[in-house]
């Protein structure tokens, strides 16, 4: 071609290559070629080209750039519905695989979405706020070196305060909890309403501008007038009936039989899942016209009680530690210096407070819900494992099939979707069990899960969930049987050598055999001493008698000496064995404490837990003596009784070398006269302190009673309590009778130890079932592929014990190594749960030769069902067919 | 029509099977690239047919009327 010839440029061919795809190219560049030197005739060069690169450009459009691209294959159809069928006769072919894996599965995917149901529900609360992302609650800690206090409370006049000093804070509304007593005053008949915890706040009209409610009736401004109380339309509703809304309005209620009320609004309450149980707001500035000026110290900085709290709303832009330095900074000015433990104030934001609804810094609930979600996860991967196990092995059966398969085209990722089909057919299967299997295992495990968490069929969360659940497992399970099946070579496989059955190269299924085991082995080791721990705990003597006697409280504020006069009614009452007064029972959840000093050679300055009785208290609850006497009923000369503890702590070599030392308590003189022998008064968590038992009148508002031993046998209890209840109700007319007795209390000190060993239980029996599932599985078809071997053996001779062998052999080795694994994992964690106890029990050596015990028993006896089926068969069936 | 219109056109007639193409010899003229030689299937011709008789019958559905001017 010679150099000076006109030709089109160069980057069109080049832009035409890239637009046409190559069957089209030759005869598109052919025509504009031709075209081309046609209008170099009849144009010339320059428009030659121009048209030209027209040309070309106009070729960029969809039906040039993509014929021939996209086409749909009716054979990718065809082979997909092949897909299914085939995976359908699969199913069928193989039943007792395929309802193995099924099984495992469901149970699997049903343990997931029950913890899904409980997880989403707790993780529901409080998150429907306006706002929400502005909104804290202050909170108040103290750090010293070695401790830190946090009390969700802040003192009556913070919040006034911060509104004043404290700058990026849009509202602050503090309240205080009232429990009072209810009428409604209605001419003769007015209706009384009991006592109700957290029910009732008095708060300002700032509260509303952060918990957004809904207006039925009068509006939030009314509520800065005194004597003014907000209802939530339930309450109304309990209050008034039925009435409209806008009737209630101006209605009176009396607290406490002399605070009189008028109803001034009406909000709706909030559907939604929240912590907030108020349905009652009483004007804040009633409390300054009213009795409750004597409870609420209004100005107050030392006044820490859980019934004062405080939330606030911050500006935009505005963090939340910005604002907790500004107001700590405030709260420090106003409060006595403390350089030991300087407090803090601390905002937790509004939707974590369901998870920090106590004292403690760390919130047992969230580690609760990651327990569970890790637990959901390891049963999934147990009934996973199994899945794999067993396709894997299976797919060694059809090789063939695959070797065919290749031969007639198939690529590698075919035979990896088909796989993969195989196995969506089973996890649909599972899912839709797990699905059906939901309702049943709720109401089975109701003692584990909140009220709240139900299953919801229309909640659109739920189906995302277990089709992402499904789609996960189905390539969990299937991957890698997939990948297996898929790489065995035609030429190989329809030789029909490949992979021998018990070949050693199933590290993989060995691997996963051991950690199934494992994590099985470490169930039942926790549970074993989970169960050794309780049954100690409800078993150690607890240095006191706590059987068959119940208390109950009369009234905190009772002036009078009512109570003293209903435990001497009390006393006539047939059946009864002994009554005392105390403050609270020797063991229970209320504690009280206090400073006691000694004057010895150095003065001894203790925290010491206060246990206030009359005379009656120790002999009821048979404490022993060490040393010494009981104190006596005298109400001017009081007497003290320490325990043990104490007297070490004082420096006392024995029990009688402390009788009549002083102690100082208040700066008044208490003589020592007598020492009994340490007893618990907490949980098994907490060590046991110095204690004092003493007679104070002002404490002792709750009563003790013993029953006799026959009463507690013939389960006349109640009856017995019932006449007790009717004294109670002639002295207390207006206090609820709630009596329990202390072993209850107890119990429930240790409810959360008894849950978590349920758990670990019901934990224990699923991986042990799913494992066995697996081996159950694996046995069957090795004795199956072994069939002939084993009609070979026995024809040479072979008894059945001997077959037995050769089929768990293997089995028994890898749960062996399994148990060798699990046990210094469990003995770890056992240890550090068991250290949270001040009493705990040892781990011994028996437990976990008892775990590995069980679980290798439990092994056998499933592989045994076909490890002696197939030993006992008679050779000349299994010998025949070749 | 344009080049890459006339393309699309053709491709199509060819996709469903109206016309045929077969690759002609290649010439100087045109770079040296083949030519595409499309010729009407019969199948092709039965649908020319088809459509030129249902405009025929829509012609003579029109009423041929004349104008005249004064």
């Amino acid at each position: 071609m010679k150099t000076n010839e006109p030709a089109p440029p160069k980057w069109t061919i080049r832009l035409l290559q890239m637009i046409c795809p190559t069957k089209l190219l030759e005869e598109i560049e052919g025509d504009l070629m031709q075209e081309f030197y046609r209008d170099l005739q009849r144009f010339g060069p320059r428009r030659a080209r121009r048209e030209f690169v027209w040309n070309v450009v106009r070729y960029a459009r969809p039906a040039i750039i993509s014929r021939n691209k996209y086409s749909f294959h009716l054979t990718t159809l065809a082979m997909l519905s092949n897909y299914f069928k085939i995976a359908w006769r699969m199913v069928t072919k193989n039943m007792a695989y395929s309802v193995i894996n099924v099984f495992g599965l469901a149970f699997g995917i049903c343990a997931c979405l029950i913890i899904y149901l409980v997880v989403s529900y707790e993780f529901s609360f409080d998150k429907f706020f306006p706002d929400e992302d502005r909104i804290f609650r202050l909170e108040i800690t103290a750090k010293s070196n070695d401790k830190e206090a946090r009390c969700i409370c802040v003192p009556p006049p913070t919040p006034t305060t911060m509104r004043q000093e404290v700058s990026g804070i849009e509202t602050v509304a503090g309240y205080i909890h009232f429990d009072p007593k209810i009428t409604i005053p209605d001419g003769s008949n007015s209706r009384h309403f009991e006592r109700q915890t957290s029910s009732l706040i008095i708060a300002g009209p700032e509260y509303f501008d952060i918990f957004h409610y809904t207006w039925l009736a009068g509006n939030p401004r009314l509520i800065k007038e005194p004597f003014k109380v907000v209802l939530s339309e339930s309450r109304a509703h309990a209050y008034f009936g039925s009435l409209p809304a806008d009737q209630i309005i101006g209605k009176e209620i009396i607290y406490n039989d002399s605070l009189q009320v008028t109803v001034a609004g009406i909000v709706q309450d909030w559907k939604e899942n929240t912590d907030f149980r108020v349905t009652e707001i009483l004007s804040f500035s009633t409390v300054q016209g009213s009795f409750l000026k004597q409870t609420i110290p209004m100005d107050n900085w030392q006044w820490y009680m859980h019934s004062s709290q405080a939330f606030v709303k911050l500006k935009k832009g505005i963090s939340s530690s910005q604002a907790s330095n500004l107001m700590t900074g405030s709260f420090r000015r106003h409060i006595p210096e403390d350089k030991v433990a300087p407090p803090e104030v601390q905002l937790m934001p509004l939707p974590s407070i369901h998870f920090h609804n106590n004292d403690h810094e760390e919130s047992n609930l969230l580690v609760t819900l990651y327990a569970l979600m890790g637990l959901a996860g390891f049963i999934l991967i147990l009934a996973v494992i199994n899945f794999v196990n067993l396709s894997t092995a299976q797919s060694l059966k059809r090789i063939r099939e695959i070797g065919i398969r290749k031969t007639l085209g198939s690529f590698r990722i075919n035979i990896v979707f088909q796989f993969l089909v195989e196995t969506l057919v089973l996890t649909a299967f599972a899912s839709a069990i797990a699905l059906l299997a939901v309702k049943p295992a709720l109401s089975f495990l109701s003692r584990f899960i909140p009220g709240g968490a139900s299953f919801d069929v229309s909640s659109p969360g739920l189906w995302v969930f277990i089709l992402s659940l499904t789609i996960l497992t189905t390539l969990l399970a299937g991957f890698y049987p997939a990948h297996v099946a898929s790489a065995y070579r035609p030429a190989v496989s329809l030789k029909g050598t490949a992979g021998h059955p018990g070949s050693n190269k199933w590290y993989l299924r060995k691997g996963l055999i051991v950690f199934q085991f494992a994590i099985s082995l470490f169930f039942i080791v926790a549970t074993l001493v989970m169960r050794d721990q309780i049954r100690f705990m409800q078993t150690k003597d607890r240095g006191f008698s706590t059987h068959a006697i119940a208390t109950f409280r009369t009234s905190w504020n009772d002036k009078t000496a009512r109570t003293k006069m209903l435990a001497h009614d009390i006393k006539s009452i047939p059946n009864i064995a002994g009554v005392a007064l105390q403050s609270v029972p020797p063991m229970g959840f209320a504690k009280m404490t206090n400073t006691f000093i000694y004057k010895g050679d150095t003065i001894i300055e203790t925290g010491v837990s206060i246990k206030a009785g009359n005379s009656d208290f120790i002999p009821l609850y048979g404490f022993r003596f060490l040393a010494g006497r009981n104190i006596s009923d005298s109400d001017s000369l009081k007497e003290l009784v320490i325990n043990d503890y104490y007297r070490k702590v004082l420096g006392f070599k024995n029990g009688e070398g402390a009788l009549g030392a002083i102690l100082y308590f208040n700066d008044k003189p208490y003589p020592i006269v007598g020492v009994v022998e340490d007893f618990h008064e907490q949980s098994f968590h907490e060590a046991i302190g110095p204690a004092v038992v003493g007679h104070w009148n002002e404490f002792e508002r709750s009563i003790a009673v013993k029953l006799p031993e026959d009463v507690i046998a013939n389960n006349r209890a109640s009856e017995v309590m019932a006449r007790v209840e009717k004294r109670f109700k002639a002295l207390f007319p207006d206090e609820p009778f709630n009596y329990h007795f202390i072993e209850e209390e107890i119990q429930w000190m240790h409810e959360a130890e008894q849950k978590t060993e349920s758990l670990m239980n019901l934990s224990m029996t699923i991986t042990i079932f799913i494992s066995c599932l697996g081996i159950f599985g694996l046995s069957m078809y090795t004795a199956e592929m072994r069939t002939k071997e084993i009609g070979v053996r026995k024809v040479l001779g072979a008894s059945v014990a001997n077959i037995v062998a050769l089929l768990t052999n293997e089995f028994i080795a890898l749960i062996a190594v399994g148990i060798g694994v699990a046990t210094p994992i469990a003995w770890y964690f056992m240890n550090d749960w068991l250290s949270r106890f001040a009493y705990r029990i040892d781990l011994s050596v028996g437990e976990f030769l008892g775990a590995g015990a069980i679980a290798l028993s439990v092994a056998l006896i499933t592989m045994s069902f076909h490890a002696i089926k197939s030993a006992r068969a008679n050779p000349v069936e299994s010998l025949r067919t070749e | 029509m344009n080049f890459s219109g006339v393309h699309v056109a053709l491709y199509r007639l060819e996709g469903k099977g109206y016309i045929r193409s077969a690759f002609g010899g290649s010439t100087k003229e045109r770079g040296g690239r083949r030519k595409r030689i499309y010729t009407i299937t019969n199948a092709g011709m039965a649908i020319l047919k088809i459509m030129q008789e249902s405009r025929m019958e829509l012609w003579k559905m029109v009423p041929q009327l004349k104008i005249h001017c004064a």
